[in-house]
């Protein structure tokens, strides 16, 4: 698969990646599959390659089940990959003993999607905060606490917070608590997995405004994933459509939204909700739903449900090709 | 009220006592929804949009909730002042309600057939117009026979664009996805062809593309079965797609109210200007977010005066102490604020 380009060497770049779930049903499938060999599974992230570079963000965008969230917990190696290759900052990541991932993983973080639920509700936050650095072995309580108080600071909180708990805090202000604890280990990569989406809109505005604010002063690389193409479109450089596992477009944002190829980015940009009453414009619809992701459609996995498909796009899966400078797409029939 | 009104909510108090002190729910809304058009009430989380919608169709739980003043008219009666017998078939003829999450509002251990013929059948057995005997209208329900399902049903069905509804009818709401789901509420809502349908924030739970779908239909619907929709979202592109006018709520006050092109075009209330540049959207260049300072106040301890003022850059010291009345700036533009 081609490489998805950036001149400078990557923080991150993904090859290829796989990432397959058996399927569990009952006791009596589960002894047949395993007699006859064809375990059932869901192809959750089926081969995605992309580079992420210093200083960039790059946005993921997708329906719910196309495997965002897989792919960003994967890249992490929050769960173990089927195949493919993971390298950070020049390291195999996935070659890495236990001990060396460890020290990896301070400069890898995540910021997950509901601020109620991604922080314990038993724990102040100064314990929430200060928790990586303690689980990457720091020992010394002054410079833990210095550290803590730095992250808190970067994300707008006060001192005076540092004892409360989590319900104590609006949702919004919960969400920079959990900023600053992927902060606090000073990470070169934070993977934004639906940061904003439990957030009010004039709080979600704040919180996207610091985290383009603290990405310039930390020089930090995100991946940031939203089913909201109008917040992914606001934060990042790039953006990769995804698709049933697989990337289908990657673009500058502004091509993305403006020059798609892929008939399953226009579709996608033709249904974003625009906050302008003039823009009311023809839907592009989709016909059908989402087929399961257990038996994918073969070739293009997009094709029972486009309009150009064609007779090869049943049989051959179409491979990222550049028509256009730094703009890849997998289809056969692309939108000139 | 004057002929081309449906609905006129005036100066509606409502509280809720709770364990953490008095929650203002509604402190004097007044809201007027046209017939056949879709209004559409904006807001954030706990302005009081769901409150109020559910104050409209009258399932709100009398107590905790409590009343203290205003009238919600339709069709010329005040339905605050109607017995529950009376209020109930108003509900699901003239009023219905579609709400947002398809998969809990649907009844898990029946059929879509079954949950659809029950919509039908209070109908039926409550409507003093239903001219045709008792007998021949009233559908099986749990019917176990395959082809019992009335005519009615899959016309509900094929109203909703859903596609082969003579197996549909058979099919339990779990192996549906979320869009279909969704068609079926609706399906539920408009069989009954009600005068007003509320929709509570009925795309929030599904995807863009189906979303897009969904309020395409409901639009359509809404031409061909002639109802009003009182559509409640969060959300201003989906506000922006579906409505005919605009209500914009904050902390239990309607604020603005304008045809959905002047809001957006030129918004006069300092939160609804706020908001809007707040809004990422790929249909504006990426230039930086006006976030609103400030967080929305708690409806248990609202700020004196308009709730706004805290967050406001151009509060002046009236603001504090009085609470702006909501009124017509230019034909059809009301907003409640005093700053010019």
């Amino acid at each position: 698969m081609k490489e998805l380009g950036l001149e400078n060497r990557a923080t991150l770049s993904v090859n290829g990646l796989v990432k397959h779930f058996p399927v569990r049903r009952t006791f009596l499938e589960d002894i047949s599959s395993l007699i006859r060999k064809n375990t059932k599974v869901v192809h959750a992230v089926d081969g995605v390659s992309f580079e992420l570079g210093r200083n960039e963000t790059l946005g993921l965008v997708g329906e719910s089940g196309c495997g965002k969230t897989t792919l960003a917990r994967t890249v992490l190696l929050l769960t173990r990959p089927t195949a493919g290759r993971i390298t950070f900052e020049g390291k195999d990541i996935m070659a890495l003993k236990d001990a060396d991932l460890k020290k990896v993983r301070n400069k890898m973080q995540i910021v997950f999607q509901d601020p109620f639920s991604s922080l314990d509700p038993r724990m102040r936050t100064k314990d929430i905060v200060t928790e990586p650095l303690v689980a990457s072995g720091a020992k010394d309580k002054n410079t833990i606490m210095k550290m803590a108080g730095e992250a808190l600071e970067a994300v707008g909180l006060k001192s005076e917070h540092l004892d409360r708990f989590p319900h104590e805090f609006s949702g919004g202000q919960r969400q920079r608590i959990g900023i600053a604890r992927a902060l606090v280990t000073k990470p070169r990569l934070i993977v934004l997995d639906e940061p904003t989406s439990s957030l009010d809109a004039s709080i979600q505005a704040q919180v996207l405004g610091l985290l383009r604010n603290l990405q310039d002063e930390f020089e930090l690389s995100y991946l940031f994933i939203s089913h909201n193409v109008n917040v992914v479109y606001y934060m990042s450089d790039r953006i990769a459509v995804m698709y049933m596992g697989k990337i289908v477009e990657t673009a500058d944002a502004d091509d993305i939204v403006n020059k798609p190829m892929h008939l399953y980015t226009a579709a996608l940009m033709s249904a974003v909700p625009k906050p302008n009453p003039k823009l009311r414009r023809e839907l592009v619809e989709i016909k059908g739903e989402v087929p399961s992701p257990i038996n994918p459609p073969s070739g293009c996995r997009y094709h029972p449900r486009c309009p150009r498909a064609t007779g090869e796009c049943a049989l051959e899966e179409p491979v990222l090709v550049e028509p256009g400078r730094n703009h890849f797409v997998a289809c056969y029939h692309p939108i000139a | 009220m004057s002929t081309d009104e449906l609905v006129k909510v005036e100066d509606l108090r409502l509280i809720f006592e709770t364990l953490y002190g008095t929650v203002k729910a509604l402190s004097g809304v007044g809201l007027t929804i046209r017939k056949r058009e879709v209004l559409g009430l904006i807001g954030e989380s706990g302005c009081g949009k769901t409150v109020l919608g559910l104050s409209i169709i009258g399932l709100l739980p009398i107590p905790p909730g409590k009343i203290l003043s205003g009238k919600i008219y339709f069709q010329g009666r005040n339905l605050l002042e109607l017995s529950d017998k009376d209020m109930e078939k108003v509900r699901g003829t003239g009023i219905t309600m579609v709400f947002q999450e398809p998969m809990t509002a649907l009844n898990p251990v029946f059929t879509i057939g079954d949950q659809i013929t029950e919509s039908i059948k209070v109908r039926t057995e409550r409507s003093p117009r239903e001219s045709r005997p008792r007998k021949a209208a009233k559908p099986r329900l749990h019917s176990r026979s395959k082809n019992s399902w009335s005519d009615e049903v899959i016309e509900a069905l094929k109203l909703v664009r859903i596609p082969d509804p003579q197996s549909i009818v058979h099919r339990y709401p779990h192996e549906l996805s979320g869009g279909m789901r969704q068609r079926v509420m609706t399906a539920m809502a408009l069989a009954a062809k009600p005068s007003l349908m509320i929709a509570d924030e009925p795309t929030t739970a599904l995807d863009v593309t189906t979303q897009a779908q969904v309020l395409k239909l409901m639009r359509e619907l809404m031409e061909e079965v002639k109802t009003s929709i009182l559509f409640i979202s969060h959300d201003f592109g989906v506000i922006a797609e579906i409505s005919d006018r605009v209500a914009v709520m904050y902390a239990g006050n309607i604020v603005e109210e304008a045809s959905v092109y002047e809001l957006f075009e030129s918004p006069l209330h300092p939160y609804t200007q706020a908001l809007l540049v707040s809004l990422p959207s790929i249909a504006s260049k990426r230039k930086g977010l006006e976030a609103i300072a400030g967080e929305v106040p708690s409806l248990v301890a609202l700020p004196p005066g308009c709730a706004f003022h805290p967050r406001c850059k151009r509060a002046k010291k009236e603001c504090s102490i009085e609470v702006p009345k909501l009124v017509e700036v230019s034909p059809n533009h009301k907003v409640a604020c005093f700053a010019d």
